[in-house]
């Protein structure tokens, strides 16, 4: 029988993404080994992070200065927005160092067969910086939109309603390449993939 | 523990975790399955790297009686109908014809003949006839639920004939309920359902008649499944 405490502790972590019965019975005893200050730390940094991170108010990424410091950085170009579905999304396309535009995170993306509407997402704030370029990073008119949704049906549904979106306000917009992965094997790819291969091929 | 091998379209999936889905598929020969795909997201596995909505496969699954969810253990994607990602229109239509089935089979019960018609709708979206389609596979997924509305020109006097939902189709005398439709959407669906050849008959109609078909035939539809889909409110602002 385990004191009601602990079997709350464990209730916290088994609600963790990834995390089985199993698992969380581990950390909680891990906790439960540890000194106080070693457990606290881990109680602390969990505080601090709901205190202290918060959505950029431009361009929603996670931030703990508003505006966040790419909306911040007058050195890339604001006119250019890459639209992501997620804070990570975002973290991945920046570790290649390729674009120096701004982004949008939307939180998420359209999914008509859920009953997930614009409303739900951040397009109402992403459409206001096309309209208003006083809402944008830095005062700047945006001249493309640059969607990097992901490349599957909700992802390409997501991207199709906001590129009628970004057409009607006159701002051009471009999709992600897709197809062959560098490093890859023809042999091993799907048949969509190499559709989109041989449909989004590049002159030499 | 039985195997099944079949042909199957993607309308329904959900993330199961970082890797895995859960997914329902429109199976050929065995109708609605659903199913998890462990592994399914991972590059270069045995699920082509992961089951997309509205996309055509073959699927190997083990069933087990009494779980409501299959194990899959292959799909190789064989059909993606690419205009769905690079047309709205198309991709709005696709998405409404997906959401009836899902929402008006059960699992288990095979209708071999709408999955047929459900991959004609799909190419005739690719063609660049996306309204043709939506009317053609609205009125064969009635026909198959045994809804077919009793479509007939001839009753009452005037422009105008009165379908009741209720009263399962057009009707000689108004009807609490019952809507007021053009005589010319009424003859053209009857031609269109009487037809061995549906879709020629949904092509060689004008704009207007085909959405007025479509309408009606949606607002049937809604009334059969005693909901509005937001899927058809996409394709049918104003029902
Ligand atoms: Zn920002």
């Amino acid at each position: 029988m385990l004191p009601d405490s602990v079997r709350r502790l464990i209730d916290e972590f088994a609600a963790l993404p990834g995390i089985g019965r199993r698992s969380a019975e581990r950390l909680a005893f891990w906790v439960l080994k540890s000194s106080t200050p070693e457990a606290m730390k881990l109680a602390n940094a969990i505080a601090e992070v709901k205190k202290s991170v918060k959505h950029c108010s431009v361009c929603w990424n996670l931030t703990d200065v508003d505006p966040c410091p790419i909306c911040g950085d007058d050195r890339r170009d604001a006119g250019v927005v890459l639209v992501v579905e997620q804070p990570k999304d975002l973290i991945t396309l920046e570790q290649t160092g390729m674009f120096n535009g701004v982004y949008h995170v939307l939180l998420g993306r359209l999914d008509p067969l859920d009953g997930v509407g614009p409303d739900s997402l951040t397009v109402s704030s992403l459409l206001a910086r096309l309209d208003k370029p006083a809402t944008n990073a830095r005062g700047t008119p945006v001249r493309e939109l640059i969607l990097g949704l992901n490349p599957d049906m909700e992802g390409d549904s997501t991207a199709l309603w906001l590129a009628e979106e970004a057409r009607k306000r006159g701002v051009q917009v471009s999709r992600l390449a897709r197809g062959l992965p560098t490093g890859g094997q023809i042999e091993f790819a799907n048949a969509a993939v190499l559709a989109d291969a041989i449909a989004g091929r590049q002159r030499m | 523990m039985p195997h099944l091998s079949d042909e199957a379209i993607c309308v329904r999936h959900w993330d199961f975790s970082e890797t895995s889905q859960t997914v329902s598929l429109f199976c050929r020969a065995g109708g609605m399955l659903r199913g998890l795909a462990k592994g399914a997201k991972r590059v270069g596995g045995r699920f082509s790297g992961g089951i997309d909505l509205l996309t055509l496969g073959q699927v190997v699954a083990i069933t087990k009686p009494g779980r409501d969810l299959a194990t899959l253990t292959d799909w190789t994607l064989t059909r993606t109908w690419r205009s769905l990602r690079s047309d709205l229109a198309a991709n709005q239509a696709a998405y409404y014809l997906v959401d009836l089935v899902q929402r008006s089979l059960e699992q288990a019960d095979p209708h071999p003949e709408l999955f047929d018609a459900l991959v004609e709708a799909l190419d005739r979206i690719e063609a660049g006839h996306a309204a043709e389609a939506t009317l053609v596979f609205q009125w064969r997924l009635l026909d198959e639920l045994g809804y077919a509305p009793r479509l007939d020109p001839t009753v009452g006097t005037g422009t105008s004939v009165h379908f009741s939902a209720d009263g399962g189709g057009t009707v000689a005398e108004e009807r609490p309920n019952a809507w007021k439709v053009r005589r010319t959407t009424v003859a053209f669906l009857a031609d269109v359902m009487s037809s061995a050849d549906a879709a020629a008959v949904a092509l060689a109609a004008d704009r207007e008649t085909l959405t007025r078909a479509n309408r009606l035939l949606a607002a049937y539809v809604r009334h059969v499944l005693g909901t509005q889909p937001t899927t058809m409110r996409l394709l049918f602002p104003n029902l």
